[in-house]
């Protein structure tokens, strides 16, 4: 391994590492010290735009949530019809993913699967980020007791076996999207609860919120109105990685026979379907299963940018 | 260039022409340091003088090779008689800790949090073949209490983290004078500190600086350690040398527009109640978007058409005092100005 | 130390003795062996309700029947199994670990290998080609459900390999331990899922330890010290970035050890997971669950703790905590 520092008169091209001085006059600052300057939000609108990757995953990911609502009204079946005469055959110009055992068209059936993935990803993004964020923002902020219920939980649900439970409540209970949301919200949750309270507990010390409570503020407003916009942003990210969690997770379940009820189907489910098939026509594994990765890769991609464009000072992955 | 001096030792070093650059993707070269040309001489106290940004710091780094990769670095720094930037890595390597050695600003970080103190001390002199494992140790011990660590013996086994910030200070000190350098640079050793230890820290620079005869490059922004330690000032603004001289011509005569404006933000002990601090308004310039004249044009309170045309160049005195300003014989007497803040009003 | 390494398994204890607890309320309220049986046997008489009853204690509340458990489990009774012709649990236990382990442990030990080398690798030669591999493989693992990347090394490499060459070198699944070869063979798909999937997030992590540490304060005094490159990289960087890096991997080799479920289930491998899932979930055989549940518990717990201590022991720091 040769030299990790170039010599000075190197010809690597790179963004410059932080130095002391630099840092105190980066674009970031400029902002801050103009005249008008952006809000917060604002500015990071503007950061993640200019993320390459992060617009690559937007536009997947329109594409695929395009596909998977317009798409089946380009084909003339149902996601449930059955076509007896058409059986296990592999993509042609009528069924353009082929069909399964029991002659249902798989393109239909591939982009209703999309669907619900999607909707069970976001649903649960959403939900574990507003719950993880709430719970601790106040396990960092008030400390002590709740810090060690809060801890206390969380310890706990580590030492769960995630998929043990889901498996166990899936084989008993029929589920609908909104009842997976839900589970799969409360044992990921915990991600974005060790991020916001680490960083509430460092905010909590700052001198805008010791201002606000010399101030006479509530805890419930410095809370809400001091705290979380700070915290919005990281919570976000956490957000999309949870979502894209989430999606990994209910295609497993449903990999492993326990998701949503025939006939509806999620993209586990048809990928479960296929897998006796895996000799004759491995396509139907590859397809839905390649869109399950498709939807990730796009909401990690947007991940990435979100991350980027809240805290520009942390070390991009490219 | 060198600048006549009371004392007539030896040059030690000779930097001419320094400049920094930082590239970036897509923007063009950001210059940090222009052309700064200085000299040191064997045992000399010469303190660099800036805000954050004006590229005080990166001009010291650059000597010894310590900036990434993006920097790019033309001119020249004779070290007793070697150019330091364009030697190779091999060779400057030989410099780093032994004949120059660099203290940093911050203790805390800049000791590896795993090593004891000793350890990290006992290796300055360890790389360069001056000392075996124990020698080198027992020698760090001593170098503790040279720099009044207390319980030197105890403390030499001890973490940095288990040191007050102090302490780490002096023991950074110890390190840097382990194999008693010639140069010695100190890049804001006390900002980290506070200011009750500061004074500490630095009678431990000066002791140690004599006791080892080495030249010390102070950096700092503090314009009130300067006063007391320091022979010449050098005050830096933009990346560019802006006034230079020994310390007692600069404080009571300052000839540049922004030396001015540091020594009036400054309170006064003989000031009077009532008095109020001037501050120079405006923010210093970024690197990445200076002004094509004099980069303290939008903030001088003195200027003047050419100020925002072109750069000045930095002209003496015809003594020891250099200013780079285009109205440098034009500025009201300084003396008045300050007179109105300590007269009673 | 050893006081804070004991402070923490009493600690722990509590944890797992609640999510034990948590599961088996789960698992107990949730099936109903009786009705279970009424339905699919309503030829049984009597007796078999009052064995179910005796064996499942089912005349207690969960809270007693979950002590009563314990109680046996301490002593390494896990009862007997329900699915599985009333073999002891242990038995059938320890004979599935086995088989987990020839997957796990090797695939963690690979995991922990190749991890630090492309982490090194990736951080010493930031925006190089090879470094944009690395970080494109963490992604694409990240984004990559197992049980998928799973399937797609079947497809690949015996659906289509036979499709192309007309041989099959590996296994579709099962284990296979007439010949070594055969051992080869049927382990060499699994443990790479195994692998691949924890290799892309640990080396992301690395990754990024290792950059931050290479623009620390402490590497920059280290050169002005005059200290070699060679001695910056492989004494005070790695020494620092270890220390994160080692927690988790050995909260990593936790997770390889006690997550083989899913694999086991996409080549067929008879191992634990597929024990809890087929036996333990589906076949609602309460004692094999509970083994295995457990087992798991006690794992991460263990890992976990080896992890803190690792990092304590390691960083000088958090020592003293």
């Amino acid at each position: 391994m040769t030299d990790l520092h170039e010599p000075a008169s190197g010809n690597v091209v790179a963004e410059p590492d932080q130095l002391v001085e630099l840092q105190e006059v980066s674009d970031f600052d400029q902002e801050a010290l103009a005249e008008n300057p952006l809000s917060l939000g604002k500015q990071a609108w503007r950061r993640f735009r200019s993320h390459k990757l992060a617009m690559v995953g937007v536009v997947m990911l329109v594409l695929l949530i395009v596909a998977f609502y317009i798409g089946p009204l380009f084909r003339p079946f149902a996601f449930d019809e059955r076509n007896v005469l058409a059986r296990a055959q592999g993509p042609s110009r009528e069924h353009w993913f082929g069909t399964d055992d029991i002659g249902r068209d798989l393109f239909v059936r591939s982009m209703r699967g999309g669907r619900f993935s999607i909707t069970i990803s976001v649903l649960t993004g959403l939900l574990s980020a507003a719950l993880g964020g709430l719970l601790g923002a106040i396990a960092g902020y008030f400390g002590k007791w709740s810090d060690a219920v809060v801890s206390f939980l969380v310890n706990i649900l580590l030492t769960v076996n995630v998929l043990a439970v889901l498996l166990i409540l899936g084989a008993k209970f029929k589920v609908t999207p909104v009842v997976m949301a839900l589970l799969l919200t409360v044992l990921i949750w915990y991600r974005g609860a060790r991020v916001v309270r680490s960083l509430v507990m460092q905010y909590k010390e700052r001198e805008f919120v010791l201002a606000a409570k010399a101030a006479g503020a509530s805890s419930r407003r410095i809370i809400f109105k001091h705290l979380l916009p700070n915290v919005m942003g990281a919570l976000l990210v956490e957000g999309t990685l949870l979502a894209g969690t989430a999606i990994i997770l209910e295609s497993t379940l449903s990999f492993l026979g326990l998701g949503l009820q025939p006939p509806e189907t999620t993209l586990g489910t048809l990928i479960n379907d296929a897998k006796g098939s895996i000799d004759t026509s491995p396509a139907r594994i590859l397809l839905p299963g390649g869109l399950v990765m498709m939807i990730v890769l796009a909401i990690n991609f947007i991940g990435d940018g979100l991350r980027d464009a809240f805290d520009p000072t942390h070390e991009s992955d490219q | 260039m060198i600048a006549p001096d009371a004392t007539d030792r030896d040059v030690l070093l000779e930097v001419t022409d320094l400049s920094v650059g930082f590239k970036s993707r897509g923007k063009p070269l950001a210059e940090a340091v222009r052309s700064m040309s200085y000299s040191v001489r064997r045992g000399e106290t010469l303190a660099i003088v800036g805000e954050s940004g004006s590229g005080k710091s990166v001009g010291a780094m650059a000597m010894l090779g310590l900036l990434p990769g993006s920097a790019v670095v033309t001119g020249s720094a004779v070290f007793e008689g070697a150019d330091l930037l364009a030697m190779p890595q091999k060779q400057l390597r030989t410099y780093r800790g032994r004949r120059i050695a660099m203290i940093f600003q911050d203790p805390m970080t800049a000791f590896h949090p795993a090593f004891t103190i000793g350890n990290q001390i006992a290796e300055t002199m360890t790389v360069h073949g001056l000392a075996g494992k124990k020698e080198s140790m027992s020698r760090a011990a001593e170098l503790l209490e040279l720099v009044g660590v207390p319980e030197p013996g105890v403390r030499v086994n001890q973490y940095p983290h288990e040191y007050s910030g102090g302490m780490r200070q002096r023991a950074m000190v110890a390190m840097a004078i382990a194999n008693k350098p010639d140069l010695l640079i100190a890049d804001e050793p006390t900002t980290a500190l506070d200011v009750t230890i500061q004074a500490q820290v630095m009678e431990v620079l000066a002791e140690v600086q004599t006791e080892v005869d080495a030249a010390l490059i102070l950096i700092t922004h503090d314009l009130g350690v300067v006063a007391n330690v320091a022979e010449r000032v050098q005050v830096m603004y933009g990346g560019r040398i802006v006034e230079r001289g020994p310390v007692d011509k600069i404080f009571k005569q300052p000839r540049n527009p922004y030396t001015r404006g540091l020594l009036s933000s400054l309170p006064r002990v003989d000031g009077v109640r009532g008095d109020r601090l001037i501050p120079i308004g405006g923010t210093p310039p970024s690197i990445l978007n200076m002004p094509p004249g004099c980069a303290f044009e939008p903030r001088c309170p003195h200027r003047t058409a050419i100020c925002g045309q072109e750069p000045a160049k930095l002209e003496s005195d015809g003594f020891d005092h250099e200013s780079r300003c285009h109205n440098t014989y034009v500025l009201p007497a300084w003396e008045d100005i300050n007179a109105a803040r300590t007269t009673p009003s | 130390m050893v006081i804070y390494a004991l402070r923490r398994l009493l600690g722990a204890i509590p944890v797992i003795l609640f999510s034990t607890f948590v599961m088996f309320w789960l698992v107990s309220s949730i099936n109903d062996p009786i009705a279970e049986l009424k339905q699919s046997c309503p030829q049984c008489d009597e007796s078999a309700y009052a064995r179910l009853t005796d064996l499942y204690n089912l005349d207690q509340p969960i809270p007693l029947r979950y002590t009563s458990w314990l109680g046996n489990a301490v002593t390494g009774d896990f009862g007997t199994s329900t699915s599985m012709g009333e073999l002891p649990v242990s038995d059938i236990f320890w004979a599935r670990a086995k088989n987990s382990a020839i997957l796990s442990i090797p695939a963690a030990i690979i995991v922990i290998v190749f991890s630090a080398l492309l982490s090194m690798y990736s951080a010493l030669r930031q925006y190089s080609a090879g470094d944009y591999a690395v970080t494109t493989f963490s992604y694409l693992g990240l984004s990559m459900p197992t049980f998928f990347f799973g399937l797609l090394l079947q497809v690949i490499f015996v659906v289509w390999w036979q499709d192309w060459t007309g041989t099959k070198p590996f296994w579709t699944g099962g284990m296979h331990t007439e010949s070594f070869g055969q051992v080869l063979s049927s382990i060499t798909l699994p443990i790479t899922t195994l692998v691949i999937i924890s290799l892309a997030s640990d080396t992301r992590f690395g990754r990024a330890a290792m950059l931050e540490v290479r623009n620390s304060d402490f590497i920059r005094t280290a050169r002005a010290k005059g200290v070699p490159e060679r001695t910056i990289i492989f004494k005070h960087l790695l020494r620092a970035a270890m220390i994160p890096m080692v927690t988790v991997w050995a909260i990593t080799f936790g997770t390889l050890l006690g997550g083989t479920l899913v694999t086991e289930t996409v080549f067929s491998w008879p191992g634990l997971g597929r024990l809890l899932i087929f036996n333990g979930i589906f076949d609602a055989d309460v004692n094999i669950m509970m083994a295995v549940i457990l087992f798991i518990g006690v794992i991460t717990v263990v890992f976990n703790l080896l992890a803190d201590l690792l990092y304590g022991w390691l960083d000088p720091r958090v020592r003293y905590a």
